[in-house]
C-alpha cells in the first residue's frame, strides 16, 4: 500500500523577472513503512519536495497523493489537520517554541487539536522515553544541546502518531555522534512503530539509514533504489 | 563613513510606518514639552495684555489714605508716576429685559484718546448725556451714531446719545456683548454722584525702571494719597502654575510611552538589521563602528523629531493663549511671541529622549555573538529573571508605606513618588504574569487550547509586554484626569452643601461702598429675604512679612452660620471663634496651610499690610482649610479691614431668602442690576464654580486624548512587531498544523489579554497613584481628597478593547500573507 505518490509533479519559482524550474516532472511513489532518503546536491529541490509532499507549498503542476487523498483537492484547513494527525515534521533547526516546556513542546499538536492531555501522558512518558528526553521535560529548548532539542522535535512529530514523518536534513545541524544517534533513532521509528520516513539530507551516511534512495538533480529524479542493509 | 550614513537614510525610510512612528511619538513628547514650558508665559501674557488693555497701559492704582471713595487730585505731587488718568467710575445696566452691565467711566476729553476714535467729532462739545461705545458694541448691539442707550444708574432712568464710535482697543478691549464699556463726559457723571471735581479711580504709569521703585517714591512723597501695582502678575502666575504641574504630570506620562515605543521599534530595527550588521562585522567593522551608526540613526530621528516638536509645541502653545484669549469668540486672539529658547530646548530633549530610549536596545546587542548574528540566530523571546521583580517590589512597598506616614516632606516628594512608583510598577509586573501564567497555563493548558498558548506568548514576547506598559500608561493617564475631575466635582458640590446662603450678589465694579450699602438697606426691605441673614464677605490681597496673603473679611457674628464647610461650629473651634468674634484686641483666624507658610501660631503677633497700610493682629487660631480659597487664607473681621486698611470693597453680598430662591432673584434682580451688581441663586452658583472647574478639566483632557493616541500607534507597532519577531514560531506552528484561522485567534486573543493584564495591573495600582496625587494637589495648593472612580474602569476596558483589536487589524491582514515555507525553510 502507497503512502504517498507523486505524479507528474513540477515547481517553478519566480526569481527577479526570471522563471526558475526547481522540480520537473517527478513521478515516484512511497510504500508505506518504509524508509525514503531523498539525496542530492544544494539547490536540487529536495526541500521543496519535500515541503510539497506536507502540504506547505503548492505545486505548479502534478500531483501529490498522501494516503490516497490528493492534496490538491484538500482546503487549507483539511491541510492543516492533516499535518497535525497524518504527518510530523522534522525540521534541520528542530522549530521547536522556545516559550514552552519539552513536554509542551511535545503536547503542542495535541493542544491544537483540543484533546485532553491526560489521554496521552502515557503516550508522552512512552516518547520521553524512547527519545531519552524523561529527565529534561520540564525545562526550555534553550537549556538544551542541538541533539536533545532535535529529539523533542522527533518526539513531537511521534504524539499524534502519524503514519508519516517528514525529515528535512534532520541531522545537518549535529555532531557526527549526536547525528548517528538520532539517525539509529528513526531507524527505530520506522522498524518497530511501522512509520513511513522521508528523509532529505546532503549526507550519505545517513541516506544510507532508509530503505530506499531518491537521487535528485537539477530537479529531475536521477535514480530511484532501493538500499540493502 | 558616507556610505553608512546612505544606508542608514535607506534604512530609515524602507519602514515608513515604523518611520512615521518614530517621528510623531518625538515630535509629541517635544511638542508637549515645548507646551509645558511655555504654558505659563503664554497664559499669564494673555491675562496681563487683557488687564493692561483695559486700564489703557497704566501700572499703577492710586487711592487715597483715609479710603474716601470720592477725592480731588490736587494734592497729588507727581512724584514716581506720570500720565495720570482720573475717572468717575461707575456701574450702571441698560433699562432692557437682560439688564446688560455697563461700566460708565466718567472722563474730561482731555483724558480720551483722540487716536482710537472712529467716528464722530464730539471734541469740542463733550458734555451732559452722551455716551461713546465701542465698534464691537455698535455693531453688536446695532448702535450709531446718534442712537439713544437707556440705562438705569443709581437708581435712575437716563438715557444717552451716542456720539462717538472707538475702536476695540484700550478700555474697550473687553467689551462683549453682555457687559460692556462706555465713556461718558464727566460732568454726567459728576451731576450722578453729586460731587464735585471729584474721581473714584485713579491709574498712572510708572517713571522709574521698576514698578517698585516708582511706588515706593511715590508713597514717600505723598501722605493722603497711596501707589499700589495694578495687578498682581505673581498671583497670576501662581494661579497658572497650578495647572502648570499638571502639564508636567502629563508630560511625564507622554515621554514614558514614547520611551517605550522608540524602544520597541529600535529594538525591531536592530533585529532586523542583524544580517547587514553581520556582513559590517564579518567586513571588519569593531562593535564601536555599528553603535555608531545605530546611534546616527536614532540622532537623525531625534532631529527630525525634534524638529516636528517645536512645530507643535509652537501649536499647542498657540492652542493654549487661544483657549484663554477672553476675547476669542469675537475672532480676537492674543498675540504671542515664541520664546526662541523653548525651540532649542525642545529640540534637545528630543534628541535625549531618542538617544536614552535607544540605549537599551543598542547596549543589548553587546551581548550577541557575530556568528549568530550573521545566521540569524538570535532569540526574540526572554527570560524573566527575578531581579527586576525583587527591587520593583521593594521600591513599590517603599512608596506604599511611606505613602502611608503623615510626613510634610512627603508632600515635596509626592511628584517622585508617583514617578517611581509607576516605573517599579513596571518592573514588577511582567514577573507576576510570568508566574501566574506558569501556574495557569501549566494546570489548564489542555482545556485552553489556542487561549493557553495566547496567555503563555505574552510572557515571553517583549513586544507584546511592551503593548501592556502602553495600555497601562494610557490608562493611568484617563484615569488620573478622571479622578482630578471626579474628586473637583465631589469637593466643590460637597462644599456647596455645607455653605449657607440662597442668593449671592457679586462683581460690584468700581469702589463705591456707599452704592452697596444703599443697596443693602433696599435688600432688608424686601419681605422675601431674611434680614438678619444678609452680610457682605471681603476679599483682600495682604502681605505678611513680605509673604502673599489672601485676607477674608468677614461679619463674625453671620460668617460662622454661612460657611459651615469650614466646620466653626465645631467644638474643637469653639474656643478659637469665640476669641476671634469676641475679644477686644485685633485678632485673625489663619488656615492651618497659612500659618505653616507664615511660620505662626496660636496667640503671634502678625504684621499684616493691606492697601499699604499696616496693622499688628494677634493669631486667635487656626482651622483646617479645606479647600476654601485652596486652603490659605486669613479670616479678619471685615470691620478691622474697613477701619484699619481702608478696603471698603466688598466681593459678595449672601442671604437667605424666606420663599423659592429662584422667585426671590426674579423680584430683586432689576434692582440689584441699578446697582451693578450681579445676582446668582445657591443652584447658579454652584453651577458657575462647577463649569469653571470642567474647563481646567477640560484641557488636562488633551493629554489623555494624546496619551490614547500614542499609546494606539505604539500598539500598532508592538503588534506588528510582536508579529515580524515571530513569524518563524508561528510558521513552526503551522507546520504542525495549526490552522490560519487560529493563528489569527491566537493573536486576537494575545491583543485582549494584553488588555485584560493592564486591568488587572493598573486596577490596584490607582488606588495607590490617587492617594499620592491627593499630596500632590497639596504641593501645587489646591488640596483635593483625589478618589479612584473603579466605576469608570468598565468604560476605560472597553476603550482599551477596541483601541487593541483595531490595531490587531493589520496583523491579522499580515498574517493571512505569512508564507510557512519562506519562514522555515534555511536553504
Amino acid at each position: 500500500m502507497k503512502s504517498i505518490t507523486v505524479e507528474n509533479l513540477y515547481k517553478s519559482f519566480k526569481v527577479g523577472k526570471d522563471n526558475v524550474e526547481v522540480l520537473k516532472n517527478l513521478t515516484f511513489s512511497v510504500e508505506k513503512g518504509s524508509f525514503l532518503s531523498i539525496m542530492g546536491p544544494s539547490g536540487c529541490g529536495k526541500s521543496t519536495l519535500l515541503y510539497l509532499l506536507g502540504g506547505l507549498d503548492k505545486p505548479t503542476s502534478g500531483k501529490v497523493l498522501i494516503n490516497e487523498k490528493d492534496l490538491s483537492t484538500l482546503k487549507e484547513k483539511q491541510k492543516s489537520l492533516m499535518r497535525r494527525k497524518e504527518i510530523g515534521f522534522v525540521f534541520q533547526f528542530y522549530n521547536l517554541v522556545p516559550n514552552l516546556s519539552v513536554e509542551d513542546n511535545i503536547m503542542l499538536p495535541l493542544i491544537l487539536d483540543g484533546k485532553k492531555l491526560k489521554d496521552y501522558e502515557e503516550k508522552l512518558k512512552e516518547l520521553l522515553d524512547i527519545t531519552g528526553m524523561s529527565h529534561k521535560r520540564k525545562v526550555t529548548p534553550r537549556e538544551l544541546s542541538g541533539g536533545q532539542q532535535q529529539r523533542v522535535a522527533i518526539a513531537r512529530a511521534l504524539i499524534f502518531e502519524p503514519e508519516i514523518i517528514l525529515l528535512d536534513e534532520p541531522i545537518g545541524n549535529l555532531d557526527s555522534k549526536s547525528g548517528n544517534d538520532i539517525m539509529k533513532l528513526f531507524k527505530r521509528i520506522n522498524k518497530d512503530m511501522g512509520k513511513t520516513l522521508i528523509q532529505v539530507t546532503h549526507s550519505h551516511e545517513s541516506a544510507m539509514f532508509g530503505t530506499s534512495l531518491l537521487d535528485l538533480k537539477d530537479g529531475e529524479v536521477v535514480s530511484q533504489k532501493e538500499i540493502v542493509c | 563613513m558616507k556610505v553608512f550614513i546612505k544606508y542608514i537614510l535607506k534604512s530609515m525610510l524602507e519602514k515608513k510606518a515604523r518611520f512615521f512612528l518614530l517621528i510623531f511619538a518625538i515630535a509629541m513628547s517635544s511638542g508637549l514639552f515645548i507646551g509645558s514650558m511655555g504654558a505659563i508665559d503664554v497664559a499669564t501674557g494673555s491675562f496681563s495684555k487683557t488687564i493692561l488693555q483695559g486700564f489703557e497701559e497704566k501700572e499703577v492704582l492710586i487711592t487715597t489714605m483715609d479710603g474716601d471713595v470720592f477725592y480731588n487730585t490736587n494734592s497729588i505731587i507727581e512724584k514716581g508716576v506720570k500720565d495720570l488718568l482720573p475717572v468717575l467710575l461707575g456701574n450702571a445696566v441698560m433699562d432692557n429685559e437682560d439688564l446688560t452691565n455697563i461700566t460708565i467711566h466718567g472722563r474730561e476729553t482731555k483724558y480720551i484718546n483722540k487716536d482710537n476714535i472712529i467716528e464722530g467729532n464730539f471734541w469740542d462739545s463733550f458734555k451732559g448725556k452722551e455716551a461713546i461705545i465701542s465698534k464691537r458694541i455698535s455693531e453688536e448691539l446695532n448702535l450709531h451714531m446718534g442712537d439713544s442707550i437707556n440705562i438705569i444708574f443709581n437708581g435712575k432712568k437716563e438715557t444717552l446719545k451716542v456720539v462717538g464710535v472707538n475702536s476695540n482697543h484700550g478700555l474697550f478691549y473687553s467689551d462683549q456683548k453682555g457687559d460692556f464699556t462706555i465713556i461718558a463726559p464727566y460732568d454726567f457723571m459728576e451731576e450722578m454722584y453729586g460731587v464735585n471735581n471729584k474721581y473714584n479711580l485713579l491709574l498712572a504709569n510708572k517713571t522709574e525702571d521698576t514698578l517698585k521703585e516708582s511706588i515706593e517714591i511715590f508713597n514717600n512723597a505723598n501722605k493722603d494719597f497711596k501707589a499700589s501695582e495694578l495687578f498682581d502678575e505673581e498671583a497670576i502666575e501662581n494661579q497658572i502654575g497650578q495647572l502648570t504641574t499638571y502639564f508636567y504630570l502629563m508630560l511625564t506620562i507622554v515621554v514614558l510611552m514614547s520611551g517605550v515605543i522608540i524602544y520597541g521599534s529600535f529594538k525591531l530595527t536592530i533585529t532586523e538589521r542583524l544580517p547587514v550588521i553581520g556582513t559590517f562585522f564579518s567586513q571588519g567593522a569593531t562593535r564601536g563602528n555599528v553603535k555608531a551608526i545605530l546611534y546616527l540613526e536614532n540622532i537623525l530621528y531625534g532631529g527630525i523629531g525634534g524638529i516636528l516638536g517645536v512645530a507643535t509645541g509652537m501649536g499647542l502653545l498657540y492652542l493654549v493663549n487661544y483657549s484663554v484669549s477672553p476675547l476669542k469668540e469675537y475672532g480676537i486672539i492674543e498675540s504671542f511671541a515664541f520664546n526662541i529658547w523653548y525651540g532649542v530646548f525642545g529640540l534637545i530633549f528630543a534628541l535625549i529622549l531618542s538617544i536614552i530610549s535607544c540605549t537599551i536596545p543598542i547596549l543589548g546587542s553587546d551581548g550577541l555573538q557575530v556568528k549568530d548574528i550573521i545566521l540569524n540566530h538570535v532569540n526574540t523571546t526572554t527570560e524573566l529573571g527575578w531581579w527586576r521583580f525583587i527591587l520593583g517590589s521593594i521600591i513599590l512597598i517603599a512608596v506604599v508605606i511611606l505613602n502611608l506616614l503623615k510626613v510634610t516632606l512627603l508632600i515635596e516628594l509626592s511628584p517622585i513618588l508617583l514617578i517611581i512608583s509607576l516605573i517599579a510598577l513596571l518592573l514588577v509586573y511582567p514577573k507576576i504574569i510570568d508566574l501566574f501564567t506558569n501556574f495557569l497555563f501549566s494546570r489548564l493548558k489542555g482545556t485552553l487550547k489556542i487561549t493557553g498558548l495566547a496567555l503563555n506568548n505574552i510572557k515571553t514576547s517583549k513586544a507584546l509586554l511592551g503593548n501592556i506598559t502602553l495600555i497601562i500608561i494610557s490608562i493611568l493617564a484617563i484615569v488620573i484626569i478622571n479622578s482630578v475631575g471626579f474628586s473637583v466635582k465631589e469637593a466643590v458640590t460637597g462644599a456647596y452643601t455645607d455653605i449657607n446662603f440662597d442668593i449671592s450678589i457679586t462683581n460690584f465694579k468700581g469702589g463705591d461702598h456707599t452704592l452697596r450699602e444703599m443697596l443693602i438697606a433696599k435688600l432688608k426691605e424686601e419681605p422675601d429675604i431674611d434680614g438678619m441673614s444678609i452680610h457682605e464677605v471681603y476679599v483682600a490681597n495682604g502681605k505678611v512679612e513680605d509673604n502673599n496673603a489672601i485676607i477674608i473679611g468677614v461679619e463674625p457674628k453671620k460668617y460662622r452660620e454661612y460657611n459651615q464647610y469650614l466646620s466653626l461650629k465645631d467644638e474643637v473651634y469653639e474656643e478659637v471663634y469665640n476669641r476671634f468674634e469676641n475679644s477686644s484686641i485685633k485678632n485673625v483666624i489663619l488656615s492651618e496651610s497659612m500659618a505653616k507658610k507664615l511660620n505662626v501660631g496660636e496667640g503671634d503677633l502678625l504684621n499684616m499690610e493691606i492697601n499699604g497700610l499696616n496693622k499688628e493682629f494677634t493669631v486667635a487660631g487656626l482651622i483646617d482649610g479645606k479647600l476654601y480659597y485652596s486652603g490659605g487664607f486669613i479670616l479678619m473681621d471685615s470691620k478691622d479691614l474697613k477701619d484699619d486698611f481702608k478696603f471698603l470693597t466688598s466681593n459678595e453680598i449672601f442671604l437667605n431668602t424666606t420663599k423659592n430662591p429662584e422667585e426671590v432673584k426674579k423680584d430683586i434682580e432689576k434692582v440689584v442690576k441699578e446697582f451693578g451688581g450681579s445676582i446668582s441663586t445657591f443652584e447658579e452658583s454652584k453651577k458657575i464654580n462647577l463649569e469653571g472647574n470642567q474647563q481646567f478639566i477640560n484641557v488636562l483632557s488633551i493629554f489623555s486624548l494624546m496619551a490614547i493616541v500614542i499609546g494606539a500607534l505604539g500598539a500598532i507597532n508592538n503588534m506588528l512587531i510582536s508579529f515580524i519577531q515571530r513569524k518563524k514560531e508561528l510558521a513552526v506552528l503551522s507546520s504542525i498544523g495549526m490552522t490560519s484561522r487560529q493563528r489569527g485567534a491566537m493573536l486576537t486573543l494575545e491583543s485582549l489579554f494584553c488588555v485584560v493584564w493592564s486591568m488587572v495591573i493598573t486596577i490596584p495600582y490607582c488606588y495607590l497613584v490617587t492617594s499620592i496625587l491627593s499630596k500632590l494637589t497639596k504641593l501645587i495648593g489646591l488640596p483635593l481628597d483625589i478618589n479612584f472612580n473603579i466605576k469608570t474602569m468598565p468604560l476605560f476596558f472597553m476603550a482599551a478593547t477596541i483601541m487593541i483589536l483595531l490595531a490587531t487589524i493589520p496583523v491579522l491582514l499580515n498574517n493571512r500573507k505569512l508564507s510557512i515555507i519562506h519562514e522555515i525553510k534555511y536553504e
